[in-house]
């Protein structure tokens, strides 16, 4: 065995073991340095170095009952849990605990789909049930509705949700959290509660309506550690009869804020799906574009502008999805299109994609975009190979993650800002990736974008991952100064992005603490998982 | 001054080798001894479609793709293992290994051998190799082939590979043909020979 928890000595860790092993039989607890290993990060950014987050053992639960009587060993022995889901939380700390010498409470086991009701669009399921099971229960039971899924699709329903994952189809669907409704939660003492509706005992909508009565607390167990989440409910998307991709594109850098303003509008009164920006240009390997984007000063935005102009490709493109009847489809996109010419001279537009449901499985490979109709795939990974856009692939990534306004003009402040700030500290490491003239908001969360970029790992070069480390640190830093805030990040830097949310002295962190020391005195559940440390844990 | 062929060879049991004739067994019935019955072939790599054309006169059923193997996933393989675990072998880019990695964890299996060939800017090839110690000898002997007959030449270790073999003494090996450079760019990220199977220890969380 490797490492023991903290402050936990040989002989009560060995008997906390053996507690476990009484709950859940012996097969179901992991201590031999290669079954603990397969919970390392795949993808850490400190890979064989001291700073890497390991595991000290691993315990496997089939019920909420096994849950509670874990934990309620892990507070007479002072053990520190971390509970995954599925674990595959890649780019944003996988599967290994926040604390080192944590032991991981892996629910992979508790992979019931408890309820589902595709009159009203809603399913009940446990941490274990992936984004592929749901999925493939619907399509086996011919239930008309649509799983909002993220990439790739071996995540859990769950776990996605409570990380505050993203998908890509409509607006309220696609914020996962938000689409949860009611939980089951085993707290620190080992008691079990339930939110929402799901505290009233036969309750008929658990799955319909997220508050209940009184105060809402479901959030404590968002990215939090006030608790082990062990079913909850998720509401889930009509069917729609037909699907209708399309683009449009305007031909100018600055036309992107007249462009987003319109498709906000479209999008927030519900006419499309998630719009998808990007730039025709973002894969280019043009070698005069890329002598001004490479400039030793950096690049200039008007420069960059007039070449994109003379060369008559537009700058920027956005996929506009629509869901519905066929004829609803088509005269929203007829006024999209309207809305779209009258605001940006010069637009463009195309129809890209039409389909008409039920798909064959062959029609569901070949669509463009399988998330956007709901397929869960692992698509993703295909993408990370050698290509010609990606020619010197990595071994992983971690995401930055800052959220800015919906604004074409925060787009365009972003990559000035942060193509100076990566320059600065010596751009993305070997050369892969980075912020440029070109980087295109993500458009998941439904109110705000996302300029989310994944800084490379390479497994076998610690000089390489500590260059990853510094830049992802420094972003963080001059993102905050403009106001940016990371929704979701690695481990490794869940103490320095809380730093950043200190308005008034980080009350909202004390505020954090307090809760933490009254739910979970012994500070079991999730050490510093968002910064968020048990007592004994804590820095002065 | 190093010589052509350096060879650093780690935790190879010696007492494996009287087994090494034990290791491997042929069968050419779309049935391997390994009970190997899919392999997966990255169109994109010479290397895999060599791979792909001997497993296929093999009568093995070969998975062609250009990385994406979700469709394989979600109408074949996810309910296949739900039931019953099998080998799955592959020659492709690291992407895939690490997708069925992590697809086959929890069903019970874990890669059992994997061959890393790293060719640099001078010609110079690097081969990483673990598995059963026995089979971890002989794969090492590739390191100077031409990417096709590579491929081949491990697409043989692999549907010949027993299904007790797994179960010898384990062993890795490095070997490099010369003195390595820089990683050729054609060549940047490197091609992986794999097999992945159900592990007696290893738990099945369906």
């Amino acid at each position: 065995m490797a490492i023991l928890p903290p402050q936990v000595s040989a002989g009560a860790f060995a008997e906390a073991l053996r507690k476990f092993q009484a709950v859940v039989g012996a097969e179901w607890v992991f201590t031999t340095d290669e079954d603990v290993a397969l919970y390392r990060d795949s993808y850490s950014p400190a890979w064989g170095q001291s700073e890497e987050k390991l595991a000290s053992a691993a315990v496997a639960p089939v019920s909420t009952e096994q849950v509670a009587a874990i934990v309620r060993i892990a507070n007479e022995h002072r053990i520190p849990l971390y509970p995954i889901s599925t674990g595959m939380n890649l780019g944003y700390g996988g599967s290994a605990p926040a604390l080192s010498g944590s032991v991981v409470v892996d629910l992979k086991r508790m992979n019931k789909i408890v309820e589902i009701d595709d009159a009203r669009g809603y399913a009940i399921v446990e941490p274990g049930v992936s984004y592929f099971d749901l999925y493939r229960y619907i399509q086996d039971h011919g239930l008309n509705v649509w799983i909002d899924t993220p990439d790739p699709g071996w995540g859990s329903v769950i776990g996605n949700a409570l990380d505050h994952g993203v998908g890509y189809t409509y607006g309220a669907y696609r914020d996962h959290f938000y689409s949860h409704s009611g939980m089951e939660v085993v707290l620190p003492t080992g008691e079990v509660i339930r939110t929402g509706m799901g505290a009233l005992p036969n309750a008929k909508s658990w799955g319909e309506y997220h508050y209940g009565f009184g105060p809402y607390v479901d959030g404590l167990f968002s990215q939090g550690n006030a608790g082990i989440v062990t079913k909850m409910g998720i509401h889930l998307m009509p069917a729609p009869e037909a699907y209708l991709s399309c683009m449009a594109r305007v031909p100018s850098r600055n036309d992107i804020i007249p462009l987003v303003a319109e498709v906000n509008r479209l999008e927030h009164a519900g006419l499309i799906g998630m719009p998808n920006y990007g730039s025709p240009w973002s894969a280019s390997r043009d070698p005069a574009l890329q002598a001004l984007i490479d400039r030793p000063a950096g690049w200039n935005a008007a420069e960059i502008d007039r070449f994109v102009v003379a060369a008559g490709k537009p700058y920027w493109q956005v996929n506009l999805q629509f869901y519905g009847p066929e004829a609803t489809n088509a005269a929203n996109w007829e006024y999209a299109k309207a809305k779209i010419a009258a605001a940006v001279r010069g637009a463009t537009f195309e129809e890209v994609e039409r389909l008409k449901f039920p798909l064959t499985e062959e029609q569901k490979h070949n669509a463009r975009h399988r998330v956007a109709i709901g397929v869960p795939n692992l698509e993703i990974f295909f993408l990370g190979a050698r290509s010609e856009t990606n020619p010197t692939p990595s071994d992983g990534h971690v995401w930055f993650s800052p959220v800015i306004p919906k604004s074409g003009e925060a787009v365009l402040e972003f990559q000035e800002t942060m193509s100076k700030a990566t320059r600065e500290a010596g751009g993305f490491p070997g050369g892969l990736g980075g912020y440029g003239p070109f980087s295109a908001p993500a458009t998941w969360m439904y109110r705000t974008f996302i300029m989310i970029s994944g800084l490379p790992v390479m497994r076998n070069n610690p000089e390489f991952n500590k260059h990853t480390r510094d830049l992802f640190s420094h972003l963080i830093d001059v993102a905050a100064k403009k106001g940016w805030g990371e929704y979701r990040t690695h481990p490794l830097f869940y103490d320095q992005i809380m730093s950043t949310y200190n308005f008034n002295n980080s009350s909202l962190l004390r505020f954090h603490e307090r809760l933490k020391d009254a739910i979970d005195p012994n500070g079991i559940i999730s050490a510093g998982r968002s910064g968020i440390w048990p007592k004994y844990l804590r820095k002065a | 001054m190093p010589n052509r062929r350096d060879v650093v060879k780690s935790a190879i049991s010696i007492s494996a080798l009287p087994l090494m004739g034990g290791a491997f067994a042929s069968r050419t019935d779309g049935f391997t001894a390994s009970g190997l019955r899919d392999v997966l072939v990255d169109e994109r790599h010479p290397a895999s479609r060599a791979f792909g054309r001997m497993a296929d006169a093999r009568g093995l059923k070969v998975e062609s793709s250009r990385g994406d193997w979700s469709r394989l996933w979600l109408t074949r393989l996810d309910r296949e293992w739900r039931s019953e675990p099998a080998p799955i072998a592959g020659v492709s880019h690291h992407g895939p290994l690490f997708t069925f990695e992590q697809l086959a964890r929890p069903r019970g299996m874990r890669p059992v051998f994997v061959a890393e060939l790293h060719r640099y800017g001078n010609g110079t090839a690097t081969l990483h190799v673990r598995g059963p110690a026995a089979v971890v000898m002989r794969a090492e002997q590739s390191v100077d082939l031409d990417d096709e007959t590579w491929g081949a030449s491990m697409g043989e270790i692999l549907v010949r590979l027993s299904a007790d073999s797994w179960r010898l003494p384990p062993g890795r090996v490095e070997v490099t043909n010369g003195i390595a450079t820089t990683l050729s760019a054609e060549h940047a990220d490197p091609i992986y020979a794999w097999l992945i199977a159900p592990a007696a220890r290893a738990p099945r969380f369906v």
